[in-house]
């Protein structure tokens, strides 16, 4: 029986939204599912090296930021950069840059990204990716 | 066709209710197996204890027990349901002080 398939577009440049996401891969990896992964706007600027570790914004309630990183570490809960690392090596993931997005942030090549990302893609991608997805998230 | 499947398709119910029926040991029994790879989750949260037990599963063979000790409310649900997914024995859950300690069987 094939594996189930995830398509994730990940718009969010904010850290309580990455990090939820790197649960979800979590379970997607726990399941073995297939997962494609089309980092969009925010999400590019996250994704860029001098970026990922920033931590600097949270998204709605934005005062509790300080309170959800130091939750974290209390809750011994990785990083959502080692949460994605870790479902990347436990199922297939491949993460997608959105061409443009990246454009937008002054990413021209894939070696402005983190090494998570794999490779640099149109829209055209991520529609067919989702045609095909047994479950389709937007984040 | 195992009993097992023969019952499901009897009662139409999922998997679950019948593996109970079939594999759920009480705490005597629980307590004295003889567990082949235990997995300590204590320290991680959701999704931690889950992955790390579907680590552990690939180094253990077929008939072999496991246990994984956690912490986590979520994991105590997620467990089971992965093992009746994956097609592993769910035998039962110990309560501990502070913790608990779920069985299986590959």
């Amino acid at each position: 029986m094939a594996n189930k398939k995830l398509t994730l577009a990940l718009y969010t440049g904010s850290v309580d939204k990455l990090t939820a996401a790197g649960v979800i891969l979590g379970g997607a990896a726990a399941e073995d599912m297939d997962v494609d992964i089309f980092v969009l706007l925010q999400a590019a600027h996250a994704f860029k090296k001098e970026n990922a570790m920033a931590d600097e914004y949270f998204a709605e309630i934005t005062d509790k930021k300080d309170e959800f990183l130091a939750s974290l570490k209390r809750l011994n809960a990785p990083h959502w950069t080692e949460a994605f690392k870790t479902a990347k090596e436990m199922t297939n993931v491949k993460i997608h840059i959105c061409g443009f997005a990246g454009k937008v942030w002054h990413g021209e090549k894939l070696d402005d990204f983190i090494d998570l990302a794999d490779d640099i893609c149109g829209i055209g991608e991520y529609i067919s990716s989702a045609e095909e997805a047994d479950i389709n998230l937007f984040i | 066709m195992s009993v097992k499947a023969v019952i499901c398709n009897l009662f139409k119910e999922p998997i679950i209710l019948t593996n109970l029926i079939f594999n759920l040991m009480n705490e005597e029994e629980l307590k004295s197996l003889k567990v082949d790879k235990s997995v300590d989750a204590r320290g991680t949260s959701c999704p931690g204890p889950l992955l790390a037990a579907k680590k552990a599963i690939g180094q253990i063979e077929k008939g072999q027990i496991m246990e994984v000790l956690s912490a986590d409310e979520g994991t105590r649900r997620d467990i089971p349901k992965w093992c009746n997914k994956k097609g592993f024995d769910y035998l039962g859950t110990l309560e501990e002080s502070g913790y608990f300690k779920i069985f299986l069987r590959k």
